[in-house]
C-alpha cells in the first residue's frame, strides 16, 4: 500500500469514526445486536446444547412410559412428572447452562476483554448477552414443555393450556438471577448450581415462609394454584400449613420481579465492576 | 516533542488493590510516536495498560484518553489494544474475528467488510486470513490480535508484549507496521520485556517499577539526566598505550582494556566529570582520537542502572 | 527395581518410581483446588452437617453422663447418633449432596482443564505413562471425596467412643470402623472414574455440571417415576447414589439376608458397569496424545 493510499483509508476511517460518534446509539445497537447473534450460535455450538438434548431426550422417554398407562390425569402429570423432572430439574438447569455460560465463560476464556474494549455501552453489551442467554433458555425450556405435554396426549395438552405462562415467567426470573451470577463470581456456573439444586430443594423443605427466597417456589405456588381445576389445591401434595403458598396473582408478579429486579442488578454490577483478571 | 498535544494523559494516578498499591502516583502523556513502557513482572505495567484501556479505573487520579475520561465508553473508540494473553473466539476465522471487532464498534456490514480487509492487509494477513483461529501459529495469532486494534483506525494503539511469539521476518514486518502507525501520527504504547527492541523500536521509554515511574522520555534524555551512571566509553586513536596511561590517571576511570590494535574500552564511573577531561586532555596532548562511542547506552543498561537504583 | 521403572525425579533430584509421581500428581491437584475460595466455602457446607452431628453426640453423652435413666430415652430422640453402623451409614450417604456439588467444581479443575488446556501433554512429556497420570488424578478426586465422607465419619466415631467411660465401644465395633472404611472407599473408587470420564470428554465446567447433575439428581427423580410406573421397584437401581448406599449397608453388615442380599448383588453390579464404563471412556481420551516411545 503507498503511503497515499494508506493516508486515504486512514483519513476514510477517521471520518467512519467520527461517524460512529455521531450516531453512538445507531452503532451501539448494530453493534450489541452483532455481538447478540454471535453470542447466540457460539452458546448454541456449545456442548451444552448435546447435553441439553441428551436430558430433555430421558425426560421425554420418561413421559412416554408414564403416559403408556391409561386414565392419566392432568393433575398427575403435573405432581409425577411436570414437578418433579421438569420444573425442579430441567427447567432451572436449562437457563443455568446458557446464563451462567454467556458472560462467565468469556471470563474464563479471557475473551471478555475484548467485549470492554468495544465502545459500546457495559450496559449494552449485558443486556446483548443477556437476550441470547434469554432467547435460547426460551428456545429449550417452551420447547421442552410443549415436546413432554405433547407426548403425554391429553393431560398434557391440558396442562401445557394453564402453565406456560409460569415457565415463561421461571425462565426469566432465572435467566436473569443466573446472569447475574456470571457476572458476579467467577465460579458463575458452581454457585447457580449450588442454588439451582441445593439450596432451593434446602430451603423449599423447611417450614415458615423462608422458602421465599425461591424462584422454584413461586413457580410452583403458580402451577398449583392454576391447576386447582384439575383437583391439585393450592399447596400441591405439601401439607398447606407448612407449604405456606401464596396465589397465582401474587406469584406471577413476583417471578417478574425478580426477572426485573436480577436484570437491572446484573447492568449495574457488570457496569461499575473492574474486571482486572480479563486478560 | 513536547509541543505536540498529548493523546492520553496520566495525571497523579495511583490504584490499588485491597492493600496492594499497584501503581503510585503517576503521571504522564502519550503523544504521536512509538513509547516503550519497560519494566520488570510486577512492575505495574499491567495495571498501567488496563487503567489506559479502560479496564480498570484510578484508585486516585485521572486517566484521560483525546480528553475524555478513560473509563467512559467515548474513550474507548480513541483505543485500540492488544493484550497479552493469547485469547480468541477460536471457532472463528482470523477474518470473521477481525470483521466482528469491527462489527462491535459499530460500523455497518460493509464498512466492517472494508475496514476488516484493510487491517488484515496492513498486517499482511490476507491470504491467510480464512483458517480457524485455532489452526494459527503463534506469530499469526498476534498479528490477528493487532490488526482487530487497529481495525476501526484508533489514535492511541496498546500494545501488551506484541512480538511475542513472533519470528524474526515477522517481527520485522510488525515493527514496520508499528512504524507506519506512528508515522500516521498514532500514540503506540509498546510494553516488552525484550529490551533489545526497545533501542530500535521506541521514540520515547517509559521505566517503571515498583508502580513506580522511574524515568520516561528519549534514551537520550533519560541518560543525560542520570549524570552518575557509569559508562562504558570505546575510544579509537592512534596511540591507544600512551592514551590509556592518561586515562588511568583520572579519578572519574574505573579501569581500562586495551581492544588492539587501536581501540580501548574504558569504564568510566562520573560521566559527567570524565567528559570535560578528556576534552581537555584531548586539547593539551595530541592522542589523534578518531572515534568515541558509549557502547552501553542501551535500554538494557540504562534499566538495569535505574533498578539497582530504584532498589538502594 | 528396572531401569525403565526408574523414570520419576522427585523433588530431592534422586530417581525413584514413576508410581510415586501418582502421589505428586494426586497433591499438586489437591492443592490447586484447596486454593479456590470456592472449594472452603463448599467444604464449610459440608462440614455443617458433621459439625451438627459432633455436637449430637456431646449432647448425648452429656445429658446420658448426668442422668443414665434417659440414655434410652434420648436414643430414641436422636436416631442419628445412636453409635451403630446404621448412623454413620446415613451420615454418609446425606454428606452425598454436597460431595456432589464438591466434586463437580473439582471436576473441571483437577482433569477437565488438563484436556482443555494441553495440561496431559505437560505430565505426559514427564517419565511418567497415562497410568500413572491417571492413578495420580483419581487418587486426588478420591481424597476429596474422603474429606468430606469418610474423614468426618472416622472422627464422630472416634468421638463416639472417647465419650463413653471405656474403650469397650472402639473395641467392640471395630467392624462399624472397617465398614466406614468400606463405604468411604466404594464412594471414592466409584465417584472418582465417573467424575474423571465425565470431565475427560466434557471438559468444561458448565457441560460437566449438566451431566454430573443428571447423574445425581434427574436419574433418581426418572428411576422413582419408572419404578411407580411399571410397578417395579428394580428401576430404583438406576439410582447411583442408592446402590452405592446398599453396597454401604453390605460394608457395615447391616444387610438382611434373602431379597436384600440379592438387590445388594445387582447394586454392585450396576456399580461395576459403571467402573467398567468409566474406564472405558477414559482410555481413549487418554490415549488422544501420542507419546514417541
Amino acid at each position: 500500500m503507498s503511503a497515499e493510499e494508506s493516508q486515504e483509508t486512514r483519513n476514510e476511517g477517521k471520518q467512519q469514526v467520527i461517524q460512529a460518534d455521531t450516531s453512538i446509539w445507531r452503532g451501539g445497537l448494530s453493534g450489541s445486536i452483532c455481538l447478540a447473534v454471535v453470542s447466540f450460535r457460539r452458546l448454541f455450538r456449545s456442548r451444552q446444547t448435546i447435553v441439553s438434548a441428551m436430558l430433555l431426550g430421558f425426560a421425554v422417554m420418561v413421559a412416554l412410559a408414564w403416559s403408556m398407562r391409561r386414565g392419566r390425569t392432568p393433575e398427575e402429570f403435573i405432581s409425577q412428572i411436570l414437578i418433579p423432572v421438569y420444573t425442579s430439574f430441567l427447567l432451572p438447569i436449562f437457563c443455568l447452562c446458557y446464563a451462567t455460560a454467556s458472560i462467565a465463560a468469556e471470563r474464563e476464556e479471557q475473551t471478555l476483554t475484548y467485549l470492554l474494549l468495544s465502545p459500546l455501552p457495559r450496559p449494552l453489551v449485558y443486556v446483548a448477552k443477556y437476550c441470547s442467554s434469554l432467547a435460547l433458555a426460551l428456545l429449550w425450556t417452551m420447547g421442552g414443555l410443549i415436546l413432554l405435554c405433547q407426548v403425554v396426549g391429553d393431560p398434557g395438552q391440558r396442562t401445557l393450556a394453564i402453565v406456560w405462562p409460569t415457565v415463561m415467567a421461571s425462565t426469566f426470573a432465572y435467566v436473569g438471577l443466573f446472569h447475574l451470577f456470571g457476572v458476579m463470581f467467577r465460579r458463575a456456573t458452581i454457585v447457580g448450581f449450588a442454588y439451582a439444586l441445593f439450596l432451593e430443594n434446602f430451603v423449599g423443605s423447611m417450614p415458615g415462609i423462608v422458602k421465599r427466597v425461591a424462584v422454584s417456589f413461586y413457580t410452583e405456588c403458580m402451577i398449583f394454584d392454576s391447576a386447582a381445576i384439575f383437583g391439585l389445591g393450592p399447596a400441591g401434595h405439601h401439607d398447606e400449613a407448612m407449604y405456606l403458598p401464596i396465589s397465582a396473582a401474587a406469584a406471577m408478579p413476583a417471578l417478574w420481579l425478580i426477572a426485573a429486579a436480577t436484570l437491572l442488578a446484573g447492568i449495574v454490577f457488570f457496569s461499575r465492576h473492574e474486571y482486572s483478571g480479563t486478560s | 516533542m513536547s509541543e505536540t498535544p498529548s493523546l492520553c494523559r496520566f495525571r497523579r494516578v495511583s490504584k490499588w488493590y485491597g492493600a496492594v498499591i499497584a501503581l503510585n502516583d503517576v503521571s504522564f502523556a502519550l503523544r504521536p510516536g512509538i513509547t516503550g513502557l519497560v519494566g520488570p513482572n510486577g512492575a505495574g505495567k499491567s495495571t498501567l495498560i488496563k487503567l489506559l484501556t479502560g479496564q480498570l479505573r484510578p484508585s486516585l487520579g485521572e486517566v484521560r484518553v483525546q480528553d475524555v475520561s478513560a473509563w467512559s465508553a467515548a474513550a474507548r473508540s480513541y483505543i485500540g489494544y492488544c493484550p497479552d494473553a493469547d485469547a480468541f473466539y477460536e471457532e472463528m476465522s482470523g477474518r470473521a474475528f477481525v470483521r466482528f471487532m469491527a462489527r462491535l464498534r459499530g460500523y455497518r456490514r460493509n464498512d466492517a467488510h472494508e475496514r476488516s480487509e484493510a487491517a488484515l492487509q496492513q498486517v499482511e494477513m490476507t491470504d491467510r486470513a480464512d483458517r480457524k483461529l485455532g489452526s494459527y501459529s503463534k506469530g499469526m495469532r498476534q498479528r490477528i490480535k493487532l490488526a482487530q486494534a487497529i481495525v476501526h483506525d484508533p489514535d492511541v494503539v496498546v500494545l501488551d508484549e506484541p512480538l511475542n511469539g513472533v519470528d524474526p521476518v515477522g517481527r520485522a514486518q510488525l515493527v514496520r507496521v508499528f512504524r507506519q502507525l506512528a508515522d500516521a501520527g498514532k500514540a503506540i504504547l509498546i510494553s516488552s520485556h525484550i529490551l533489545d527492541e526497545m533501542d530500535t523500536l521506541a521514540d520515547q521509554v517509559m521505566f517503571i517499577c515498583r508502580g513506580r515511574m522511574l524515568a520516561s522520555g528519549t534514551l537520550e534524555e533519560i541518560r543525560e539526566m542520570l549524570e552518575d551512571h557509569p559508562l562504558k566509553v570505546r575510544i579509537n586513536a592512534k596511540s591507544p598505550r600512551e592514551l590509556a596511561g592518561q586515562m588511568l590517571r583520572l579519578n572519574a576511570v574505573r579501569g581500562v582494556q586495551l581492544e588492539p590494535p587501536q581501540s580501548l574500552l574504558l569504564e568510566v564511573e562520573r560521566p559527567g566529570e570524565f567528559f570535560p577531561e578528556l576534552a581537555r586532555l584531548a586539547a593539551k596532548e595530541d592522542y589523534e582520537i578518531e572515534k568515541l562511542e558509549v557502547v552501553d547506552a542501551s535500554t538494557e543498561a540504562v534499566f538495569d542502572y535505574l533498578l539497582r537504583q530504584a532498589g538502594q | 527395581m528396572s531401569v525403565d521403572s526408574v523414570g520419576f525425579r522427585g523433588w530431592s533430584e534422586r530417581l525413584t518410581s514413576p508410581w510415586l509421581s501418582s502421589w505428586s500428581i494426586a497433591r499438586t491437584g489437591l492443592l490447586l483446588v484447596l486454593r479456590r475460595k470456592l472449594f472452603w466455602i463448599l467444604l464449610g457446607l459440608a462440614l455443617l452437617n458433621f459439625l451438627f452431628m459432633f455436637a449430637l453426640i456431646y449432647l448425648k453423652a452429656q445429658l446420658s453422663a448426668q442422668n443414665p435413666a434417659i440414655e434410652r430415652f434420648v436414643d430414641r430422640i436422636l436416631t442419628s447418633v445412636t453409635g451403630t453402623g446404621d448412623s454413620y451409614l446415613n451420615f454418609m450417604f446425606l454428606q452425598g449432596t454436597v460431595t456432589m456439588l464438591m466434586l463437580a467444581f473439582a471436576g473441571e479443575v483437577l482433569v477437565g482443564s488438563d484436556f482443555q488446556q494441553g495440561g496431559l501433554t505437560f505430565y505426559l512429556s514427564r517419565r511418567i505413562s497415562r497410568r500413572h497420570y491417571a492413578l495420580g488424578k483419581l487418587l486426588g478426586i478420591g481424597m476429596l471425596v474422603s474429606l468430606t465422607t469418610t474423614i468426618p465419619a472416622v472422627i464422630l466415631f472416634i468421638e463416639y467412643g472417647a465419650m463413653t467411660d471405656s474403650l469397650t465401644y472402639l473395641r467392640e465395633n471395630w467392624r462399624i470402623l472397617l465398614g466406614i472404611l468400606g463405604y468411604g472407599a466404594i464412594m471414592a473408587t466409584v465417584l472418582s472414574l465417573v467424575l474423571f470420564a465425565l470431565a475427560a470428554w466434557l471438559e468444561k465446567t458448565v457441560p460437566l455440571v449438566m451431566a454430573w447433575a443428571a447423574l445425581f439428581v434427574l436419574l433418581p427423580v426418572l428411576g422413582r417415576i419408572l419404578s411407580r410406573v411399571q410397578d417395579d421397584e428394580d428401576w430404583l437401581l438406576i439410582m447411583l447414589w442408592r446402590n452405592l448406599r446398599l453396597l454401604g449397608s453390605w460394608c457395615f453388615g447391616s444387610v438382611d439376608a434373602g431379597e436384600e442380599t440379592e438387590l445388594i448383588g445387582w447394586a454392585a453390579s450396576i456399580v461395576l458397569l459403571v467402573c467398567a464404563a468409566s474406564v472405558a471412556a477414559i482410555i481413549p481420551r487418554l490415549r488422544a496424545i501420542r507419546v514417541v516411545q
